[in-house]
């Protein structure tokens, strides 16, 4: 529910309830008060007559405004007031009357006194009420509501185009968050802790980023050092069991440098430090890596069949491309089957490249860090990151798939 | 040949030192960027191997001091940084090669070689071995005196072999060597067999002797004995 609806709800709800007390309480503050007012007149009236008849004028009723008799009776002096109907024979019909009747005794004589003022039935009153209220209240939900419409779409609009902002926020990206002003001190104060907090993420990745890359570099030597003495050693006539162990080491040192040139390039991959701002063909890069490969598909018995029918141009830095490619075709060597097949399908917008595979490959890991696809090969599970990386970087989406014993990976535009 | 190395790192300077002086060149040797312009005003160098991470600055503001103190000499930069922007800096203000770190010796070795070739004998060399005489201007290689046709790997992979003669060449170097974007391919060497393979076959084919030897499932060494 939007914020706006929910205020305007809850106004609605409290208008209901608010508007019969107000009616209520209105109606009866109204009758009390008007009829105090009728009866001082009353009393003011039957004042006036008794003046008049102690005066000696002789007064005729007026009915039924009032009737003034002498009564004979020893009837006691005293007044009662009440509502009462009478009728009307102008307007013939029965009519509310408030009326005051007392016995009076003026000059020796007994009179009955009785005086009306016509009132506003009750029924009448109550419906004026209801109506007026009821009216204005709606008047003044219609208002309160097309001015609240309006001003929220106004007071609303900064703070749509901030969320805005905040979806398509992407500390990968590098952009410093731009969120626009708004008369509302709540927005504003919100927007400060926004830019406060996303410039305090920005800072926190940058050196997270630069944490690795630095790692990365710092490595460097301390494998270059090992790995040329290692070199070095190999040169003597050791022990051929010595000289095993040495190698082995000398293994894993390459490996550690291959991981950590993998670590480097995804680092540099993640601080943006290559921009793709030229075409290139990556058909070129296919067809050169194809070539280098051939002697891997030898050793391997693989075959190859490619199916190059048109030019797909990427924006690709070209070291990365080629990157691209020779992962790809490396992991169709490796998950492939001794004497299996690799085929390579490109056109303008795709290019597949799959392999016979009796690995159980999980497609929706293997793009992820250190993620392995299988774990049976051995790898570093960093390949395929870096795919997707430089695809991420070439506007590229990539795609993996494994059916009935064939892997496929889709590049396409 | 004169070399010159520009080398923050103690143990990899020694290293790179024993590994020249061992192939009978003299190595002289610079820690910082200081030292390195001190040797670059007292003497002439065929080539200088240069780190670009240096304590007192980085390695390519030397470029400016080699290129008015040096009449020919040849640049090789060594970097941590597999940094494009390095490479292609460098380059562009006159070094002529690059090589990143970690990196083989004997990659480095047939480097600095080919940076001789290039500069001292102004790219008009042949390498010989034995029989084999490579011109590496024109690119081709005789036996005998008979012309032999070799694909660019094995050219490049007989080059390799003959400026490392008599060193164990690990397989995991020449693969190196033979990939230039190794990181994309590294998991298994085995098919270096192939190009080896072939390139055997061609020179034996020739008439040439085949002067390459396997060590012990580590890699191979071209030597007479």
């Amino acid at each position: 529910m939007k914020l706006i609806q929910k205020t305007n709800r809850n106004f609605i709800v409290l208008v209901l309830i608010l508007v019969p007390i107000a009616i209520i309480s209105i109606f009866f503050l109204l009758n009390y008060f008007i009829q105090n007012e009728v009866d001082e007149k009353l009393r003011v009236d039957e004042k006036r007559i008794i003046e008049q008849i102690m005066s000696g004028a002789s007064i005729k009723s007026l009915e039924p405004i009032y009737e003034i008799r002498i009564i004979n009776s020893n009837a006691k002096e005293g007044s009662k007031i009440k509502n009462t109907e009478v009728y009307d024979p102008i307007e013939k019909e029965k009519e509310p009357f408030r009326e005051l009747s007392s016995i009076k005794k003026i000059n020796n004589q007994n009179f009955s006194i009785v005086v009306r003022q016509a009132t506003i039935e009750s029924d009448d009153l109550l419906n004026v009420i209801i109506y007026s209220i009821a009216g204005i209240f709606f008047v003044f939900i219609l208002l309160i509501y097309f001015l609240n419409a309006r001003v929220s779409k106004n007071i609303w609009k900064p703070f749509h185009f901030n969320l805005k902002q905040l979806q398509d926020f992407s500390l990968q990206s590098g952009n410093k968050i731009q969120l626009r002003a708004s008369t509302i001190d709540e927005f504003n104060d919100l927007n400060t802790s926004l830019v406060q907090m996303t410039n305090k993420m920005d800072r926190d990745y940058q050196i997270l980023k630069e944490f690795t890359e630095n790692a990365s570099h710092e490595i460097q030597t301390p494998l270059s050092i090992i790995s040329l003495n290692l070199e070095e050693i190999v040169q003597d006539n050791l022990p051929e069991k010595t000289l095993s162990k040495v190698y082995s080491v000398y293994q894993s040192v390459q490996r550690l440098s291959k991981l950590n040139e993998k670590l480097l390039l995804l680092a540099k991959l993640d601080n943006q430090q290559f921009s793709a701002n030229h075409s290139i063909s990556l058909n070129d890069v296919l067809k050169q890596q194809l070539e280098d490969f051939q002697p891997v598909f030898e050793n391997e018995e693989i075959t190859l069949t490619a199916f190059i029918d048109d030019v797909f141009n990427v924006d690709l830095d070209e070291y990365l491309a080629t990157i691209l490619i020779t992962n790809l075709l490396s992991n169709a060597v490796k998950y492939n089957l001794k004497k299996g097949n690799i085929s390579v399908k490109v056109n303008s917008q795709n290019i597949v490249i799959s392999n016979t595979t009796n690995e159980s490959i999980d497609c929706a890991l293997i793009f992820e860090r250190f993620k392995k696809g299988s774990a049976t090969i051995e790898s570093t599970g960093l390949g395929l990151a870096i795919v997707q990386k430089i695809a991420d970087l070439g506007q590229l989406q990539i795609s993996a798939s494994l059916n009935s014993g064939i892997f496929q990976i889709k590049i396409s535009k | 040949m004169k070399l010159l190395v520009v080398e923050d790192e103690r143990e990899l300077r020694e290293a790179l030192l024993n590994f020249f002086k061992a192939e009978g060149t003299i190595p002289v040797s610079a820690k910082d960027l200081f030292e390195a312009e001190d040797q670059l005003m007292l003497q002439q160098f065929d080539v200088v191997i240069l780190d670009i991470g240096l304590p007192d600055g980085s390695g390519l503001s030397l470029l400016d001091v080699i290129r008015s103190t040096q009449d020919n000499c040849g640049v090789l930069i060594l970097s941590a940084k597999n940094s494009l922007d390095d490479k292609i800096q460098g380059l562009d203000n006159g070094a002529d090669d690059y090589l990143t770190k970690p990196f083989h010796l004997t990659e480095l070795n047939s480097r600095v070689k080919a940076l001789v070739r290039r500069k001292v004998f102004n790219g008009n060399s042949t390498i010989d071995f034995e029989e084999i005489s490579i011109n590496t201007d024109d690119n081709e290689v005789r036996i005998n005196g008979e012309n032999v046709t070799l694909t660019k790997k094995e050219l490049s992979l007989l080059i390799y072999f003959v400026s490392n003669k008599d060193r164990v060449l690990t397989k995991e170097s020449i693969a190196e060597h033979l990939w230039e974007y190794s990181i994309g391919y590294s998991d298994n060497y085995d098919f270096i067999y192939t190009h080896i393979k072939n390139l055997r076959k061609k020179i034996e084919l020739a008439g040439g002797n085949d002067y390459l030897k396997t060590v012990h499932g580590i890699g191979y060494k071209y030597s007479l004995k």
